[in-house]
């Protein structure tokens, strides 16, 4: 519809009066005929220009929802649904237990997925993630930039890579595979290829060759002295971790953006007070708290994501908070309020996107912060004893060491390179998401 | 003028700023940006606002567009009250009246491509449809002598002179009727300068735009603007025709910034009196005529027969005594004759010492003044500055510092605030001449 020859040969007469005029422009007589010719010829060619616009009709129309904001709607209210469906019929609401069979089978389904509290959570910070995603995803020329700047990076995009793995793993994998059973035959079986003296497992479920038993491919990562399989217990472990880490982070996120923004904007003595306040939370120690909370009610994993989600978010507030009074001053601001946009969609449309490039950065480099805790605090058996993560798995082969290695060593590893690929992506994120370093 | 009510007609703007102090906020004083202004812009006229920096020109623009409040003052746009607009009034009122920023390179987000940051406010005033506002923005860009395809690059690939382009796309794409350019060339080259302003010319004859220019620079106002309102301190010292103003300026203010304009020859006669000093601070304006710390033609006392240099230098040292102006170091005075005391030094007497210090002519014309000054001068250096500033204040007055002037019109839609227009008070046909 544009850039076709007509518009091309408007632009020139256009370029052609600005000169015209310049050297007449007293002159009414020339000008209007100039003005004329260009009038007539962008009349040719048809297309709607600004002054044809009808206001007031647009007025009328009122506000129409965008295709985005319908989505963001209906994913809401499906969620508030089920989430009622599961408090209010599903019943048990103490444990927040649900299968979700296929509703005209009447015998149990294999598909039981018990959604727990914390599998809520997950869901609801998966659907916010996915929407905040929505602006990038749909901008294909913003996208491309992003992943040309980001593929730079080697180490950082097979970390995403890595990442993505385990999240989807950790995420879909769980429902498919069976959780960990305790199989006293099975104890202490070594990872496939390698093996461990045959007196070491109760009973060696692979070959026994010159009296050293074998692994096999039923575990491929060993056993536990409780004989779980090591792999799905990694697995299982990936979905705490990721829980802790995404669901956590997107709550400090989420009251960070907030309290930043609104204490940039509000100034004065709001500012003043949410400020203190972070201050205040920022000498309280987190870790003394969960204690206190895991000897009132257990270890529980939601518990640890709440306490670490809502008090972990004063630094990230304080980076928002610094940028969003740098970006308030932009004229771009400006010019979005002069032309009519709220403060609320200023903030949403310009200062969040701007200071988003610090947020990621931050949340990137919370993520590892918190798996790392999770593991160190089930390590020291305060987590919730019955979840299979990985510092609960590192802390029940701690006496194994020397006999059956693997035990600690492989979620150990598993951690390990998760909290490293967090790091790269975070560095990687932050270089590629920050346009004003383009050269 | 036609009997329909101006496009904009602002009449008694004042937009102060409280300075508050301590936890509690407390008001400790005020600075009057913009301090009482009328101005009128009429469909199809671009009007220029002038001063110097800090003449709070870019705030009347902004209090005139209520995005800063106005502390007190009418908005009159099409004959409706602004200030009186509720949100949803206001919100209309802001499609009708758009602003062109000074910063090219801050005035699009970065983040946002040129097409997203032109299309924003038809977001904004709620067009939905996504093709629409394409088109619109896209036959926009291009009267404004972009390419249609700008709309997908973003603001770090375009050039200043294109980004202020982009800027002034943005700001007719909601098709207003008042434009508010905040020295929208400025941070440009001369040659693009020229373009943009053209541009503008053009989109003014185009659309009918009434255009309000705010500028420091006064040689794009004579070449581009139908009238000019000139700023001094929050307020409006002169208006009229643009042409009319820069040939027969009537406020001296007028008359020095006009001759401080450069002039490409460096054998052309420079002004005898340039401005001096900065623009005194807006939280303590001067007292009558707010120019009157600076003015040239300030008007000396009656009692005295005062030659104009002579007496612009006693005044400018009285009003450093007093520290009403801004470059008071007094306690240097009394340091500096201290000194000599003892030694003697070039000058014979602590008042030929300070004369010569302070910038003072060593004879007054006029015999009385010379000797009110030497006393002045002689309680100075005994240290009792107090005594000599009130000396100094109840002897040489003048009417510029006690009365504010008041507007007065000699031509049709020329107006001036100036004591030097009362004929009890006009000047000597040569004692301002420019040497």
């Amino acid at each position: 519809m544009n850039g076709d020859d007509g518009n091309d040969s408007m632009r020139d007469q256009v370029s052609g009066t600005s000169t015209d005029q310049a050297s007449d422009s007293t002159t009414d007589q020339a000008s209007d005929s100039t003005m004329d010719r260009v009038r007539d010829n962008v009349d040719r060619n048809g297309p709607e220009r600004f002054e044809d616009v009808d206001w007031d009709a647009i007025d009328a129309e009122g506000r129409r929802l965008t295709k985005t904001r319908l989505a963001a709607f209906v994913a809401c209210g499906l969620y508030v649904l089920t989430l009622a469906y599961d408090v209010l019929v599903a019943g048990d609401d103490a444990t927040f237990e649900i299968s979700v069979g296929l509703p005209w089978s009447t015998t149990e389904s294999a598909y039981v997925w018990d959604v727990t509290a914390v599998d809520w959570l997950f869901v609801a910070s998966l659907l916010v993630v996915g929407f905040a995603l929505v602006p990038v995803a749909r901008n294909r020329r913003l996208r491309a930039y992003y992943w040309r700047r980001f593929r730079r990076h080697r180490p950082a995009v097979i970390s995403a890579w890595y990442l993505l793995c385990i999240f989807l793993l950790g995420t879909v994998g769980t429902l498919f595979i069976e959780p960990p059973s305790l199989d006293v035959a099975a104890a202490y079986q070594p990872p496939v290829f390698l093996s461990v003296e045959a007196s070491i497992p109760t009973e060696c479920v692979g070959p026994v060759v010159d009296g050293r038993c074998r692994g096999t491919w039923e575990y491929p990562l060993g056993t536990t002295g409780e004989g779980k399989g090591l792999a799905a217990l990694a697995v299982f472990g990936m979905r705490v971790s990721m829980q802790v880490g995404l669901i956590a982070t997107l709550i400090s996120v989420a009251i960070a953006t907030l309290v930043g923004t609104t204490a940039a904007y509000a100034g004065g003595w709001i500012d003043e007070a949410l400020m203190r306040y972070v201050d205040i939370q920022q000498t309280f120690p987190t870790f003394f708290l969960f204690l206190f909370l895991a000897y009132l009610y257990g270890g529980s994993l939601f518990v640890l994501i709440v306490i670490f989600g809502v008090t972990g978010w004063g630094g990230i507030a304080r980076i928002v908070r610094s940028e969003a009074i740098q970006r308030r001053q932009e004229q771009y601001i400006a010019a979005a309020r002069a032309s009519g946009a709220s403060t609320l969609s200023v903030v949403r449309r310009h200062v969040v996107p701007n200071v988003s490039n610090s947020i990621v950065t931050a949340a990137t480099l919370n993520v590892p912060f918190l798996v790392l805790s999770e593991a160190a605090l089930s390590f020291i058996g305060l987590g919730d004893v019955t979840l299979p993560s990985w510092g609960q798995t590192i802390a029940t082969g701690r006496g194994d060491l020397g006999t059956a290695w693997w035990i600690s060593t492989v979620p150990g590893l598993f951690l390990f390179a998760t909290i490293l690929a967090f790091n790269f992506l975070g560095d990687a994120l932050r270089d590629a998401l920050d346009p004003r370093q383009e050269v | 003028m036609t009997d329909e009510a101006p496009l904009l007609d602002v009449r008694g703007l004042v937009k102060h700023y409280p300075i508050t102090e301590g936890f509690w906020n407390r008001e400790a004083g005020r600075v009057r940006a913009v301090d009482g202004i009328d101005l009128s812009v009429e469909r199809g006229e671009i009007v220029a606002l002038v001063g110097e920096s800090g003449c709070g020109k870019s705030t009347a623009a902004r209090a005139t567009l209520r995005i800063d409040e106005p502390t007190a003052g009418t908005v009159r746009f099409d004959g409706d009250d602004v200030t009186a607009y509720d949100r949803r009034q206001l919100k209309r009122f802001r499609r009708r009246a758009q602003l062109v920023f000074q910063d090219p390179d801050s005035s699009f987000d970065p983040r946002l491509s040129i097409g997203q940051s032109v299309a924003e406010p038809l977001t904004v005033h709620g067009m939905a449809d996504r093709a629409r506002r394409r088109r619109l923005v896209e036959g926009t860009l291009e009267r404004v002598g972009l390419a249609a395809s700008d709309a997908d690059r973003y603001p770090h690939e375009l050039s200043g002179g294109e980004k202020q382009r982009a800027a002034l796309a943005r700001a007719l794409v909601t098709d207003p009727d008042l434009l508010i350019a905040d020295e929208p060339v400025s941070a440009l080259d001369m040659s693009v300068q020229a373009d943009v302003l053209d541009l503008l010319t053009r989109l003014r004859d185009e659309l009918g735009l009434g255009v309000l220019l705010v500028t420091h620079d006064l040689s794009i106002v004579r070449a581009f603007c139908d009238r000019v309102c000139v700023m001094y301190l929050g307020e409006i010292v002169e208006s009229g025709p643009a042409e009319a103003v820069f040939d027969d300026p009537r406020h001296p203010y007028t008359r020095a910034l006009s001759a401080s304009v450069p002039v490409p020859d460096p054998r052309a006669p420079r002004p005898a009196a340039d401005l001096v000093g900065d623009v005194p601070d807006a939280a303590a304006p001067p007292s009558g005529c707010r120019f009157h710390t600076r003015c040239p033609e300030v008007i000396p006392p009656a009692d005295y027969d005062l030659e104009a240099d002579g007496w612009r230098r006693l005044l400018r040292f009285r009003l450093r005594l007093s520290g009403q102006s801004s470059d008071v170091d007094t306690a240097t005075a009394t340091e500096f004759t201290d000194g000599i005391d003892g030694d003697g030094g070039d000058h014979d007497t602590p008042s030929a010492t300070l004369r010569s210090e302070f910038d003072l002519p060593m004879r007054l014309s006029d015999d009385g003044a010379n000797r009110i000054l030497d006393e002045a001068l002689e309680s100075l250096a005994a240290g009792e500055r107090e005594a000599a500033s009130e000396l100094l204040e109840t002897e040489f007055q003048t009417v510029c510092e006690r009365e504010s002037p008041p507007s007065r019109s000699d031509a049709p839609d020329r107006e001036a605030s100036c004591h030097r227009l009362r004929d009890e008070y006009e000047a000597k046909p040569d004692e301002y001449e420019v040497h």
